[in-house]
């Protein structure tokens, strides 16, 4: 096996700084809460202060280089504002239409002057579709402990326990083992009742989440009866879908009371490093230029605020990694004949996901955000009395953030790009989530 | 041209199925482990090392094995008294054998009291083995190791291969009878004279110059990449495990 070498920027100093500064690419990563990946430099044989060196194999660093590309692509994408219009979207010319749905009953309304600028999209999750071997060593200076660690600040990452079950316990994917991973086992059957004998499990009396996060229906869309923890993933991400658009709902209701503007919610975008796949989605998302206020009852969020403002607490809804990892997990529905080590925090689907948000209080979402020791009894019984979603409209909701939403994934073995979205008029080969040619490159350089 | 071994090792194996110990009279044991390096088995270490159990089955049926290659290989045996000019060492009062040969790396091989013994359930050694692959415990398997699973071991045999397109090779027998073959115990065949031979052994007694080996499958060796993909599945021990095959092992040898 050849290993490189591979230089990572822990400070930036003033050389570091001009060199980033006359490469436009390597400034992207930089503006990302990432590691700058700078291959090839001229201090290879003395590295400068604030670098050291690590060593990888060549396809860790393909795959590290591909999860920067596409949270590069994700952030861009997220600090995109749209003014009432998506240009990004396929074949898309003129303003679309905006759609409002208020108690399931549509209107279509030709234009809807926005008097504050939407976020195109907003990352759901990255779903790092592929295993390392067992045993790697996942040290601190593993490359893609530090690129999925770094991830993990950014969005939820999602990663397949493994199918490697049938050979006991302890045969967890080592990405799965990392803390801030959410990994995925496979169940038999939709309702969560067995795990799936392939799916992989902790180590005996493994603390709870140190192993698999939460398991999903394992089996295969395509091909009935194959199952395995990468087709567990696509469905434990769905789960994140209904959340995050739940908590961009929250998000954007609390804004418009903040600011008095109109806004609109993300749409959702997410993101997977796989294999095998070429060229773009022929078939576009659902062109929504963002999604319709829908699924919560804004008078019980509103008493929410105002209580928490009277009890001297300021809420600022937003979905980080945590929250939403935190809320997939409560989410889960235990599954009894089994530990902890071998199901995490038990099963999760989108049926399961809707009853959770059904019964989503004010104090759960207050005890995401604040410390338990901020909510005394009384504020406690007030807030769990305001049900904050409506839960007519968490179907349609559902809906809607599944069909608008937007796809990246990139092969790391190719560096191919495969995007539900694009400008027509970009070269192909190009993501068209951007104008800058060849900043990048296949392989990579090295 | 290639090396003699090589070609002997390849010409027993695509002619009688059996990977040949180089040099030929170099010991093999059930169960050892090791890599096979320019075709050769070196021994690394062994399955009870590792902690791997297995059941032996000790063949008590004996075979014989008489194998020449099918060109540049020609033999031929005399009584005391009897005259042949192809004979040069030997004398007419000697009994003996010649073996000409007129290419290089041509073979003789004659094996008496033949038993085949083999590691018992292979395909639970299989399993032990894939387990250990797809832990990735390197300490118990490594991607290039081979495992002996079935041993040759004879009584006697005599292996001599060429080593030019003019070898010869005159054995003398101690008594007056034409020798049966090759391994005539009661002829005690000594070397009379030879020219140009490459490898002789000639009726030696407790070899084992032929085994089989399992390794990994060259299309498994994903199994030992760092990344591999999700929707990898556990394939089956026994489609991971086979014969260690000489074509294969240039891919083993290039990592």
């Amino acid at each position: 096996m050849e290993w490189k070498i591979l230089f990572l920027v822990e400070h930036v100093t003033d050389e570091i700084e001009n060199e980033i500064v006359s490469n436009p690419a390597i400034f992207r990563f930089k503006m990302l809460p990432l590691i700058a990946i700078k291959a090839g430099h001229a201090w290879e044989s003395s590295p400068a202060p604030g670098l050291r060196e690590i060593a990888f194999t060549e396809t860790s660093y393909a795959v590290s280089w591909a999860i920067n590309r596409a949270l590069l692509e994700a952030s861009h994408l997220a600090r995109t504002w749209a003014i009432n219009g998506n240009r990004w979207v396929m074949n898309l010319k003129s303003t679309p239409p905006y759609i409002v749905i208020q108690d399931l009953d549509t209107q279509k309304i030709e234009t809807l002057p926005l008097t504050e600028e939407v976020r195109i999209a907003h990352p759901t999750a990255i779903a790092l579709s592929l295993q390392l071997r067992q045993r790697t060593k996942m040290t601190d200076d593993h490359i893609l402990s530090i690129t999925t660690h770094a991830a993990s600040k950014f969005l939820p990452v999602l990663v397949a326990a493994g199918n490697w079950g049938t050979f006991g316990p302890g045969t967890l994917s080592p990405l799965a083992r990392l803390p801030w991973t959410i990994a995925v086992g496979a169940s038999s059957d939709p309702e969560g009742k067995e795990l799936h004998p392939k799916s992989s499990f902790g180590k005996i009396n493994s603390k709870l989440g140190e192993g698999v996060t939460v398991v999903a229906y394992g089996e295969n869309n395509f091909v009935t009866g194959e199952f395995g923890t990468s087709f567990a993933v696509p469905r434990a991400l769905r789960c994140l879908m209904l959340l995050t658009s739940f908590i961009l709902q929250l998000r954007t209701e609390e804004e418009t009371r903040r600011t008095g503007l109109l806004g609109g919610t993300p749409l959702l975008h997410h993101i997977s490093v796989d294999i095998g796949f070429t060229d773009f989605d022929p078939s576009p998302s659902l062109p929504l230029p963002m999604i319709p206020r829908i699924g919560i009852k804004r008078e019980a969020f509103h008493s929410t605020l105002d209580v928490l403002n009277e009890a001297g607490l300021t809420l600022r809804v937003e979905p980080s990694p945590m929250i939403m990892k935190q809320m997939l997990i409560s989410s889960a529905k235990p599954m009894p004949n089994y530990k902890s080590h071998e199901t995490g925090y038990g099963f999760v689907s989108t049926e399961l996901t809707k009853d959770y948000l059904s019964r989503f209080t004010g104090l759960d979402l207050a005890t995401l955000f604040f410390d338990g020791s901020d909510l005394n009894p009384t504020l406690s019984d007030t807030l769990s009395s305001y049900k904050l979603a409506n839960e007519k409209e968490l179907d349609t909701l559902n809906d809607i953030a599944i069909q608008s939403s937007l796809t990246y994934s990139i092969d790391y073995r190719t560096g191919k790009i495969h995007a539900s979205m694009r400008d027509p008029e970009m070269d192909q080969n190009e993501t068209g989530y951007h104008k800058e040619k060849n900043n990048y490159s296949w392989p990579p350089v090295i | 041209m290639a090396k003699i071994h090589k070609l002997y090792s390849k010409e027993i194996y695509n002619n009688l199925n059996y990977r040949t110990t180089w040099l030929p009279g170099a010991p093999i044991d059930l169960g050892s482990v090791g890599l096979i390096e320019d075709g050769v088995f070196r021994p690394i270490t062994t399955l009870k090392n590792l902690g791997i159990p297995f059941d032996k089955i000790i063949d008590k049926d004996k075979d014989s094995i008489d194998y020449s290659s099918s060109s540049g290989v020609s033999i031929t045996f005399k009584a005391a008294g009897e005259t042949n000019s192809k004979f040069k060492a030997l004398t007419d009062a000697s009994a003996g054998a010649l073996i000409e040969f007129s290419r290089s790396g041509a073979i003789v091989l004659q094996l008496r009291g033949v038993a085949n013994h083999r590691i018992a359930d292979q395909p639970k050694l299989y399993k032990e083995l894939l387990r250990s692959v797809v832990i990735g415990d390197e300490d118990k398997w490594q991607r290039d190791w081979v495992v002996i699973t079935e041993v040759v071991q004879t009584d006697q045999a005599t292996i001599i291969i060429s080593d030019s397109s003019n070898s010869k090779l005159e054995l003398k027998a101690s008594g007056s009878v034409a020798p049966m073959s090759l391994v005539d115990v009661s002829g005690n065949l000594s070397v009379a004279g030879e020219s140009q031979v490459s490898t002789k052994l000639i009726a030696n007694s407790g070899l084992t110059p032929l085994y089989r080996g399992v390794r990994v499958k060259k299309k498994f060796l994903w199994l030992f990449d760092e990344v591999q993909p999700a929707s990898s599945n556990t394939p089956e021990a026994d489609e991971v495990f086979d014969d260690a095959v000489p074509e294969e092992d240039d891919a083993f040898a290039n990592g």
